[in-house]
């Protein structure tokens, strides 16, 4: 569980982009996380709705894009989605893969309200 | 409404702070290992057990990381070695700025190696890099052979596997062969050792390997 630890980065990492924005006037908040990740989303929607319900980010909804689990095969070059952290090519059983995808934990952007749709 | 792309790692801090970590390990030479697994796997007693093994070959401290007390660290210092516990106070893995406080409390350039005991937990520590060379994954015979398929993420960051409890193989329902090929299909780089802390088995060879990778890192 330490989807609240991630939440809590989460704010701190908004609070540093905010290029002068007020943190009452964000409204959206996008992440793009893996399938592979080792993160639960709903758990880190719970922590992040907890954490924003009282601060001045309480304005902001949470949107999650989820990244399938892609993998490079290096022995027969193709490119397969695969089981979470399973690193075995689908196509030729070999070993030799690269993660191309899936184990994302990112923020990708911010959406901030502008001077007319700002809630009084 | 006005968008601020930001597309940054949502935990860049801990990666900041883990890579001022790993720049402060490197000018001490230093190797830096960071142990986890499931709690009771024996994580501190492989720890003792290496820690008795490389007496006198080379120079060891360690970071403890528990959710509360300081057994373990007083586990580890009863054997005459630098040892420093992390009180989580609930926290379910260790992160880069707790390890960072806890060096101010070791001279670094009296040791060679360094090992950080992870919290018990086979989940979230996979997500924080501590700055560490490697991290050692321990699972024991008695959580079965299929732990490795069920809780990938560990297996997939780690460097080593030591399969310990393996005096206990007679008593549980465990595959030793099928919980290495587990844990190979998944990772087929970790560099497996089996040893028991009760008879001693395999301390020898995993603590060989350690010596030779400190001196001589791939």
């Amino acid at each position: 569980m330490h989807e609240m630890s991630v939440a809590q980065q989460l704010l701190h990492l908004i609070r540093r982009n905010l290029n002068g924005a007020n943190e009452e006037d964000v409204r959206s908040v996008r992440l793009r996380i893996g399938i592979g990740a080792g993160i639960v989303t709903e758990s880190l929607r719970f922590c992040f709705e907890a954490l924003v319900a009282s601060s001045s980010f309480r304005h902001a909804s949470l949107l999650i894009e989820e990244t399938p689990f892609t993998i490079h095969c290096q022995a027969c070059g193709s490119v397969s989605p695969s089981e979470p952290l399973i690193l075995l090519c689908p196509a030729c059983n070999s070993h030799r893969v690269q993660v191309l995808s899936g184990t994302e934990m990112e923020l990708i952007e911010i959406e901030v309200a502008d001077v007319e749709e700002k809630i009084i | 409404m006005s968008v601020i792309t930001i597309e940054r790692k949502i935990l860049e801090k801990n990666d900041e702070v883990a890579g001022r970590n790993r720049a402060l390990f490197a000018e001490h030479d230093l190797f830096v290992l960071n142990v986890v697994s499931s709690p009771g796997s024996g994580k501190t007693s492989i720890l003792e057990r290496t820690i008795e093994q490389l007496r006198g070959k080379v120079s060891l401290a360690v970071i403890e990381g528990d959710v509360q007390t300081d057994i373990d660290a007083q586990r580890v210092a009863r054997l005459g070695v630098p040892a420093v516990q992390i009180v989580t106070r609930g926290g379910c893995h260790l992160e880069a700025n707790l390890v960072h406080e806890a060096l101010k409390n070791i001279e670094l350039q009296n040791i060679r190696i360094l090992i950080i005991e992870n919290v018990g937990n086979l989940v979230c520590p996979a997500n924080y890099d501590l700055g560490e060379a490697m991290k050692v994954v321990v699972i024991s015979t008695t959580e079965g052979d299929d732990k490795p398929l069920k809780y990938p993420n560990m297996f997939c960051f780690a460097s080593v596997l030591l399969i310990n409890k393996i005096d206990l193989l007679p008593y549980v329902n465990c595959n030793i062969e099928q919980l290495r090929l587990n844990a190979l299909s998944i990772n087929p780089n970790l560099r497996v050792f089996e040893t028991s802390c009760t008879t001693g088995v395999g301390i020898q060879t995993w603590c060989e390997w350690l010596l030779q990778h400190t001196t001589h890192p791939e």
